[in-house]
């Protein structure tokens, strides 16, 4: 036998061995070659196979596509590729490897075919039939649609609101905690400042902040980063590009997600409008609660004369008359002046006349005036403190005024023969002066309103108790002009403490420095 | 594009019917496969230059060729171009794959060598059939390439003095869904097969029964 002769002999050993599946079809479509890749995935033998028709062994496959291919390329000489993509699965073929072997078209490895012509020697045209199972790289590219997929529709998210946040017509800024520069800023916040996009990523908030500068602005920022506080709402001026500047309402808020960049967001608000109005207000208020005063004083005064006797003694059931319209021409000049008050602390005219003095005084001093006013309720009260010598930087006349606020306030919404009790302690590096009472609380709805204005928790219950719903708002306003803070605790049905913090002061020297301690 | 000298008229016409015929039936063969109406027509046949053929394809663009060898009455490779953007929408169009524009996986390039090779047979058959000849025909290759490169080598198979690199070449319309997307079909002929291409197209032409032809048997 011949090399080339031994090479042929050799041949069905190369195509049994190859990794694809090999089928040779006659001119009249019998099987005459079926290698063992294909035995192998359609459990079906050679010697089974060997002589067939084609469509004796694949039934199914009668007029199918690869049919049409198949006669294509016997009686033309047409070669075909049979994608995968356009056909799914044709032949019924498993893999070796999967234990259950259904028969379902499932179940099917994934396939790549081409058919093509050869010649025989007898000078017909057979068809030759490569089978590649393609069924990883469907899988590869199953997962990586499904990715793609994926990523574009949280691309479409994102998008989604990056627009919404891009359009909303309040103020957006980001900004980044350390080196304080903005990383987004919406088209609202660009419109606000004048400023391009570009320009106010090379810019910090203390830029278009006149009131600030790098240190009182990162001070602002330092309880929020130490997490004390987790926001903060605040107004001041914003700078527009052109040196115009805005009045705007910021909230600030530090975001430090788990596993994410910490970073500031400001929504800023626009106020021009709200300042014109509120300028209004209190202009409207302040002219008509002067025009009430005037004719309110002579009314009140007039009252006075006739009861003290000025015209000799009245008849009983008319001096009962003239004392209701005495008490409540009173109330009423309390709650004018309680408005003027108000009014001159919102634009900035009250005055304070600052003297550091010691504070006990100061407390003896209010519970004395109130005597009076607290005897009516039947109310007892009791100042506690070892504190004697400590001294405050205030104003007498407006710390007076808060502390009657407080004690008229307790004695108010204590029960008849209960004990309020006054006291000064120390509390962090300031001093602490609590009123306790015995009342029935402050329901828990109500507490966040307490210091707003004209706020009382019973509305029905003013004329019960009295009060313009004025007096804690002022004190608050009081107390923080002269760097206090005020609060209080509160549970329902077991009584409310209100507090104010002021710092200590040194006691004060002759022709020396006053310094807080 | 070149006026051609190098056919007659009347040959083109022939030409261009005979492959009318032949996309007609690939559009056939289509539409039954992704069960949705496929149009295909063949607008023109001319002759271009490589540098003709390439900038209609676009410079900068990627292109997609599906190329079978084919040996016969002449030799020709016979290839199908996409600009790369539109293969891709041809095979999502067709399938409404999810797949990305910047990606053409493997079994796309499966799927569009499959959609050329239905394409390139349909033409090869009208013409063998035109010409009542047969062509020994090789399974497709697939090739990705700008189009100043697509042709690179091709001619040196086939011998031809870069003077004379001419390419028959069809522009193919395809029609599916919202969407109409320009193919192009093209001959590469090797040099002595473009004279045995004229021969066989006029021997075609003298036996088709005009009155004409009649008189000129006569």
């Amino acid at each position: 036998m011949t090399t080339g002769g031994h090479q042929i002999e050799y041949l069905p050993n190369i195509l049994n061995s190859i990794n694809c599946g090999l089928i040779i079809l006659d001119r009249d479509e019998k099987i005459i070659f079926w290698n063992h890749w294909i035995e192998q995935h359609s459990i079906i033998s050679a010697q089974h196979a060997l002589g067939k028709y084609f469509t004796e062994v694949f039934f199914e496959m009668s007029s199918s596509r690869v049919h049409e291919a198949i006669r294509n390329t016997l009686q033309l000489g047409y070669p075909s590729v049979i994608s995968n993509v356009l056909n799914r699965a044709p032949f019924p073929l498993y893999s070796p490897y999967t234990l259950e072997k259904t028969a379902h078209a499932q179940h099917r490895i994934q396939q790549a075919i081409h058919i093509s012509p050869i010649l025989y020697p007898d000078n017909h045209r057979h068809c030759l039939i490569q089978i590649t199972d393609v069924s990883a790289s469907v899988m590869r590219e199953r997962a990586l649609e499904y990715q793609v997929s994926e990523r574009k529709q949280t691309e479409k998210e994102l998008n989604y609101f990056k627009t919404t946040l891009d359009m909303t017509m309040d103020c957006v800024f980001m900004f980044d905690p350390d080196t304080l520069k903005f990383f987004y800023v919406n088209q609202g916040a660009m419109a606000q400042v004048g400023y391009t996009y570009n320009e106010l990523l090379n810019m910090r908030p203390y830029d278009i902040k006149p009131k600030f500068n790098e240190a009182a602005f990162r001070e602002m920022i330092a309880p929020m980063l130490s997490g004390k506080q987790c926001s903060t709402n605040f107004e001041t001026i914003h700078q527009h590009k052109n040196g115009s500047q805005i009045p705007v309402e910021i909230f600030l808020q530090y975001i430090s997600p788990p596993g994410e960049t910490p970073r500031f967001v400001a929504i800023v608000r626009d106020i021009t409008e709200r300042k014109k109005i509120d300028n209004l207000k209190s202009e409207f208020i302040s002219t008509v609660s002067h025009e009430l005063r005037t004719p309110l004083t002579s009314i009140r005064g007039s009252l006075g004369l006739l009861i003290g006797g000025a015209l000799g003694t009245l008849p009983q059931d008319v001096k009962n008359l003239i004392d209701i319209a005495n008490k409540n021409s009173e109330r009423l000049l309390l709650l004018i002046n309680d408005i003027l008050d108000m009014e001159k602390i919102e634009s900035g005219n009250m005055k304070f006349n600052y003297a550091v003095q010691p504070l006990l005084p100061l407390i003896q001093q209010a519970l004395v005036i109130n005597q009076a006013y607290v005897d009516q309720f039947e109310i007892r009260f009791e100042l506690t403190t070892e504190l004697n010598q400590v001294y405050v930087n205030v104003d007498a006349d407006r710390l007076i005024q808060v502390l009657s606020n407080l004690i008229s306030n307790a004695a108010k919404f204590s029960p008849a023969g209960s004990c309020v009790n006054l006291s000064m302690a120390h509390h962090a590096n300031n001093i602490r002066v609590s009123v306790a009472d015995q009342g029935q609380g402050i329901p828990e709805e109500f507490q966040h309103r307490i210091f707003h204005k004209f706020s009382q928790a019973d509305a029905s219950n003013t004329r019960q108790k009295g009060g313009t719903g004025l007096g804690l708002s002022i004190s608050k306003s009081i107390i923080e002009t002269m760097s206090g803070g005020i609060g209080f605790s509160s549970k329902t049905g077991a009584g409310t403490t209100f507090y104010f913090d002021l710092p200590e002061w040194d006691a004060p020297v002759a022709n020396s420095n006053c310094a807080i301690k | 594009m070149s006026d051609s000298p190098l056919l007659h008229d009347l040959e083109l016409d022939l030409l261009t019917e005979l492959f009318n015929i032949g996309v007609s039936q690939a559009a056939t063969s289509l539409s039954q496969m992704v069960q949705q109406e496929i149009l295909l027509c063949v607008p023109r046949v001319e002759f271009s230059t490589p540098q003709e053929l390439a900038q209609r394809l676009g410079q900068q663009q990627s292109v997609i060729a599906i190329s079978q060898e084919i040996d016969g009455p002449f030799s020709a490779y016979a290839m199908l171009l996409f600009a790369e953007h539109n293969s891709l929408m041809v095979v999502r169009q067709m399938l409404g794959n999810q797949l990305s524009e910047e990606t053409l996986a493997e079994l796309q390039q499966e799927a569009l060598s499959e959609i050329g090779n239905i394409v390139l047979n349909a033409c090869i058959g009208a013409i063998s059939q035109g010409i009542n000849d047969s062509f020994d025909i090789k399974l497709p290759h697939i090739k990705v390439a700008t189009p100043d490169h697509l042709f690179d080598h091709l001619f040196d198979d086939f011998q031809v003095p870069s003077d004379q690199e001419t390419i028959l070449s069809l522009h193919i319309d395809m029609r599916l869904r919202d969407s109409q997307i320009t193919s192009y079909l093209a001959f590469l002929l090797r040099g002595i097969s473009f004279n045995q291409l004229k021969q066989t197209l006029i021997n075609v032409l003298i036996n088709i029964d005009t009155p004409e032809n009649k008189k000129l048997r006569r």
